[in-house]
């Protein structure tokens, strides 16, 4: 078996990061490069060096558990990282919008139902947001184990991120008219739903990526 | 050596490896093996996670550098690496007594 097969066996039982993932693998290419030449300067002939570094390497089997991990750990550390800007920005950028007047409801007061759907989601987002950086701080604790806290940090945001696009959904068709106008005659509040409604997409597709990369590390 | 004997080792084995100045993978795989006396017998491709493990618990500071024309990643002890160097370092020794002390067969000693 050749390096470049070997590594593209490796590459291809693993699932992370992209970033990390390409590091890695060019990392452990070089290491195999390196070893291939000490078996050559041994007298070794080219195709059995590669064979030698390959087998010193390990097997796919061996190796790619602790490759999983330290890409599942990423990956769990990444998401954390994001829930931990995007949920208090959301909550900020929001207040900051209706308390500037930047977006302002349109007709009288807001029905009590929006006002307190309102406070419900400040509630879900403040929540959220301290599991988020709960989580990110334990992941810089080397003790804890790397699948289980990448589960629990996508659950957050599995969790989070529907509960608070939810409220938002269940907010805006209570006030359908009020929500529609808001669009129609904003600008910043057209701005502001889109972002939002992006925002959530983003959310939501990053937490199912963390399930199914913490999902990988316990296959293994 | 089992490699399941010396998995629970290895972080602290590449930390004592880096003690004395910054190192690629693969010398570090060769210095592991030349330390122990070729006794360390483990895949060398389970040290690369293992590096970058002890890269995000910030024990370890790695870049990638040119190195004799070819791009390695170099890794280098961090204070926080050095500072947990020496503490399984205490451990172990003290392990090494306190079992050491009881598996010594008895009746040896005067």
């Amino acid at each position: 078996m050749t390096v470049a097969s070997h590594l593209a066996a490796l590459d291809g039982a693993l699932l992370g990061p992209r970033r990390i993932r390409r590091c890695m693998i060019a990392e452990a290419r070089a290491g195999l490069h390196d070893a291939v030449d000490a078996y050559r300067d041994g007298g070794v002939s080219a195709e059995r060096a590669e064979e030698l570094a390959v087998r010193d390497f390990g097997t796919v089997g061996e190796v790619a558990p602790s490759y999983q991990a330290e890409l599942t750990a990423r990956q769990g550390r990444t998401a954390a990282v994001l829930y931990a800007i995007v949920f208090p920005t959301m909550l900020f950028g929001w207040d900051l919008l209706w308390s500037t007047g930047a977006v302002t409801w349109p007709r009288g007061p807001a029905p009590h139902l929006v006002t307190a759907l309102a406070g419900l989601q400040d509630v879900v987002t403040v929540v959220v947001a301290v599991a988020a950086i709960t989580l990110l701080a334990v992941t810089f604790r080397r003790s804890v184990p790397p699948e289980r806290l990448t589960v629990a940090i996508g659950l957050t945001g599995a969790i989070g991120a529907p509960l608070c696009g939810g409220i938002s959904i269940a907010m805006n068709l209570v006030a359908a008219r009020s929500t529609a106008h808001l669009i129609m005659t904003s600008p910043a509040a057209a701005a502001a739903f889109a972002t939002s409604a992006l925002v959530l997409v983003v959310l939501i597709w990053q937490s199912v990526r963390t399930l199914r990369v913490a999902r990988a590390a316990q296959a293994h | 050596m089992r490699p399941a004997a010396v998995r629970g080792h290895l972080d602290a084995l590449i930390l004592a490896v880096l003690e004395d100045g910054p190192r690629h993978g693969y010398a570090i795989i060769e210095a592991l093996q030349a330390r122990s006396g070729g006794a360390l017998d483990l895949p060398t491709g389970t040290v690369y996670p293992a590096l970058r493990r002890l890269e995000r618990a910030a024990l370890l500071s790695g870049a990638w550098s040119s190195v004799d024309g070819r791009e390695r990643r170099t890794y280098t002890l961090t204070r926080a690496g050095k500072h947990a160097l020496a503490r399984q370092r205490a451990e172990w020794t003290e392990f090494t007594s306190v079992v050491g002390a009881v598996l010594r067969p008895a009746g040896g000693a005067s």
